[in-house]
């Protein structure tokens, strides 16, 4: 007989995310034969920023998430130099390359240690005390030594992110939460002493990445190959490419692109659009995000998640790390909840050494010249009336998008435009990964990849933990076991990147 | 891997902490009973003020704080345990696995219905509120609480275990010792509370006077809090030092009223900084100096942002840049206008 669980919430992830599981018998085999993953907090942030001045969507949308403020800030910067016809000097499409490598280094770092890794170790008899305790242990766990090594892994990985994120305040300000990206580049100067500070800082993160972030990682694969054959997905991976590499955005250090299966093919922004069918939301289904509304609607019918569920030409893809790595070309040894923990670690060194080379001779930091302006103003036009832009970058966890309709004034007394905002739209990347069903009920990333996941204790469902958090989801995630035998039906509570 | 007691005064002493704080504090701090504990509420946050918290080193480490002064019984985002486990984790002390499949059963069996300070005859009551509310309990809560419609069964925030936000703060506030509101969003409704306030967010202080709660509160803002500011308040209470509040609930020592306590007055380009000569002023963005004719809100924000600065590199050592020296203007993310009251952030030409 079927059992209906949800893990409620799923811990370990930034936000609030419940998913529920119905687990039944197959081939002699208890696993997941369906899923459903909800966003289980919502704030309205595309509607707070409407009427708002241009301006102040970096400072407000960076808000959305405390783990990858970067990322909207960065997103929200190229939407408005898209819809301005603006561009950022060399110097600040580097510096606002090297805080967003930063901060994905900080988050897969906090991923991978702080987050994952505690599904597979049996810290119990290290520290038992909370919030380390209580926790699941199961039989597979590593325990002794092995585990030992681990835990002390995860007390150096505090100090290591701290400094990434140390790291990006250099020229961000602070972090989290940054303040010096503006549309038209980074307010922030390069000087000589702080690219020092940088190049300390990233050494001692290179060391790290090298000699114990990647072989853990590598380790980890190695001794649970099982979970290279669990959690496939969709098969299907996408990515707008990040780290631009020229002022025209052409050349990427990760390409844009997608994985249908076969071969990596173009990506066309035209044909995304966001399904409602299964969210709490009462505006049309199937909108492009650049014509995209949300209207909240709690009471709705058959609908199970605060986030949309988006699309690419109607069809489900997968995006993060692994996403991006496959469609460079960096990674392609297959799509599971290891491949995704792997292509993680591996592409947290790929960004370190394209920060700075081993020897220091090159990279982004050779690359700044100090002096040089990394700033400039845009100049709003007043036509067409309204300005439309595209922001694709991608988050540490993938692709991330904002889309504005701008309306441009003349307030009195001045001569230069200013903005205002008359349509903010954002697609998350965990909304895509841990996105409900389509209109075509087809299930998301996650939804798809849990299924047929094999759970060989049902008090403890560590398998179900290990693929969700394969994925990164952004959201406070919980998983709930529903039992039919129960009273009331149990309902799920994790979300992330929830808007 | 735990330290003892000892052992942490020993490396606070080699590693400056000592020189921060007075040592007294720390051992005060660290004299109590053990284990204060602390349940950590994440209501509409984006997470950043826990990602902050990450990064406390100038007073001391986060591993410090986990593995030495405070028993974090719910905390979503570092808790090991998931589900059930984490929320009944934040309720009672340590229970023991067979305890909680036996907790799992009545819960299940009760579902939202069930009360927290209910003895359930024969059965374990593992959500021993009473024995909990008895030892005394911290409450910090991250993020905003928005209201929610009791008939609906949607709700625009869910913490888990078939709790809403806006419950499970009213049951835990209710008996919680003391309440820790961090960050802008909890303190004063932040970011979520902006017009339209699409979902009737609220912070701490709002929603007690609403529930007709009266509590011992600290306010500690910030877009995020800086993670100093929380350290540094907590180590106070739990050495049962008195935090001295100011006009916005805020401890004084760090936020403040008084005039020489604004961002403006202890900036880089306050005029008192550069004598005989008037501070440069940037005329553009991106230009170097005040950035007043920008948007700059450092003449209404009330924080030490200039002198602690952000994103320390060691015990005892100040942060490596802020706002300003950023050539960002202050947004004022620490008032109880922020962000409405304090947009348009940029300003002028
Ligand atoms: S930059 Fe801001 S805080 Fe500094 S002096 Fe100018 S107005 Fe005051
Ligand atoms: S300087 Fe102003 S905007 Fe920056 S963190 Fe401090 S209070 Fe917030």
């Amino acid at each position: 007989m079927a059992t209906t669980f949800t893990i409620d919430p799923i811990t370990r992830i930034e936000g609030h995310l419940k998913i529920e599981v119905t687990v039944d018998t197959v081939d002699n085999q208890l696993q997941v034969v369906d899923a459903r993953s909800c966003g289980v907090m919502f704030r309205g942030f595309e509607k707070i920023l409407i009427n708002h001045d241009a301006f102040d969507a970096p400072i407000i949308s960076q808000r959305i998430c405390g783990v990858c403020p970067v990322s909207h800030a960065m997103a929200s910067c190229l939407s408005l130099e898209n819809a301005f016809g603006a561009t950022p000097p060399a110097n600040g499409r580097i510096l606002r390359n090297l805080v967003l490598g930063a901060n994905y280094i900080q988050s897969h770092i906090l991923h991978f240690y702080h987050l994952a890794a505690l599904d597979y170790i049996n810290t119990q008899s290290i520290l038992d005390m909370a919030p380390w305790a209580p926790r699941f242990t199961t039989p597979d766990m590593l325990s002794g030594a092995p585990a030992e090594t681990f835990v002390s892994h995860y007390v150096q990985a505090l100090t290591i992110r701290r400094k990434a994120h140390q790291m990006g305040a250099l020229f961000g300000g602070k972090l989290p939460h940054l303040a010096s990206f503006m549309p038209g580049g980074c307010l922030d100067v390069a000087s000589t002493e702080k690219i020092a500070a940088f190049r300390a800082l990233l050494d001692e993160i290179k060391q790290f990445i090298d000699t114990v972030f990647v072989p853990d990682t590598q380790a980890l694969k190695d001794l649970f190959p099982q979970y290279s054959q669990i959690g496939l997905g969709c098969g299907k991976l996408l990515a707008y490419g990040v780290f631009d590499l020229n002022e025209a955005g052409t050349s990427k250090l990760l390409a844009r692109g997608r994985y249908d299966g076969t071969s990596v093919e173009p990506l066309d922004p035209a044909v995304i659009t966001e399904d409602v069918k299964y969210s709490w939301f009462s505006s049309p289904s199937g909108l492009n995000p650049s014509v995209g509304e949300t209207e909240a609607d709690r009471y709705k019918e058959g609908a199970y998640s605060w986030t949309k569920a988006p699309r690419y030409n109607g069809q489900v893809y997968e995006l993060g790390p692994l996403a991006r790595m496959w469609v460079n070309g960096d990674y392609r040894n297959g799509i599971s909840a290891m491949d995704r923990l792997m292509a993680r670690a591996l592409e947290a060194q790929k960004i370190a050494y394209a920060m700075d080379s081993a020897d220091h001779t090159s990279g982004w930091l050779n690359e700044l010249s100090v002096g040089a302006p990394s700033y400039t103003k845009p100049v709003i036009p007043t036509a067409p009336a309204l300005l439309n832009g595209i922001g694709l970058t991608e988050a540490p966890r993938g692709a991330l998008g904002h889309w504005s309709t701008i309306n441009p004034y003349i307030p009195a007394g001045s001569s230069t435009a200013k903005g205002k905002i008359l349509r903010y739209q954002v697609i998350t990347p965990t909304s895509w990964n841990a996105s409900p069903r389509d209109d075509q009920n087809q299930p998301g990333p996650l939804e798809q990849a849990l299924i047929g996941t094999p759970v060989a204790d049902i008090s403890q469902p560590v398998e179900i933990l290990r693929v969700i958090h394969s994925f990164d989801p952004c959201l406070a995630c919980s998983v709930h076991l529903l039992r039919p035998d129960r009273k009331k039906p149990q309902t799920v509570v994790q979300t992330g990147c929830c808007l | 891997m735990r330290l003892s007691r000892r052992d942490f005064l020993k490396i606070a002493g080699a590693a400056g902490i000592t020189s921060v704080l007075p040592l007294d504090l720390i051992q005060k701090a660290m004299a109590g009973n053990g284990d204060p504990r602390v349940i950590w509420l994440q209501g509409q946050s984006c997470s950043g003020c826990s990602v902050s918290l990450l990064n406390s080193v100038k007073t001391t480490t986060i591993d410090d704080i986990l593995l030495n002064k405070i028993n974090l019984g719910y905390h979503s985002t570092l808790i090991a345990a998931a589900g059930d486990l984490a929320i009944k984790g934040a309720l009672g002390p340590h229970p023991n696995l067979t305890e909680l499949a036996a907790f799992e059963n009545q819960w299940l069996m009760e579902g939202p219905d069930l009360k927290f300070d209910l003895d359930k005859d024969g059965r374990v009551n593992l959500i021993d509120f009473n024995a909990l509310c008895k030892q005394g309990y911290i409450l910090v809560v991250e993020g905003s609480i928005p209201a929610e419609d009791a008939a609906c069964p949607v709700k625009f925030c869910d913490i888990g275990g078939h709790l809403s936000m806006e419950e499970a703060f009213s049951i835990l506030s209710q008996k919680a010792d003391r309440i820790i509101a961090l960050g802008t969003c909890a303190c004063y409704g932040g970011i979520p509370q902006a017009v339209p306030n699409p979902t009737g967010a609220k912070g701490v202080s709002d929603k007690l006077i609403e529930l007709g709660y009266s509590k011992p509160l600290i306010n500690i803002p910030g877009c995020p809090a800086h993670p100093d500011w929380f350290v540094l308040t907590l180590l106070k209470v739990l050495a049962g030092q008195t935090v001295t509040l100011d006009s916005k609930g805020r401890p004084a020592d760090l936020f403040g009223d008084s005039s020489s306590q604004r961002v403006h007055a202890k900036c880089l380009f306050h005029p008192s900084r550069w004598p005989g000569s008037a501070p440069p002023q940037a005329a553009t963005l991106g230009d170097y100096g005040c950035l007043e004719s920008l948007g700059c809100k450092g003449k209404n924000t009330w924080s030490n942002c200039p002198v602690l600065k952000w994103n320390s590199g060691g015990p005892g050592q100040n942060g490596v840049n802020w706002c300003v020296e950023a050539r960002s203007p202050c947004c004022g993310c620490v008032e109880p206008d922020f962000p409405d009251g304090k947009t348009p952030f940029i300003t002028g030409s």
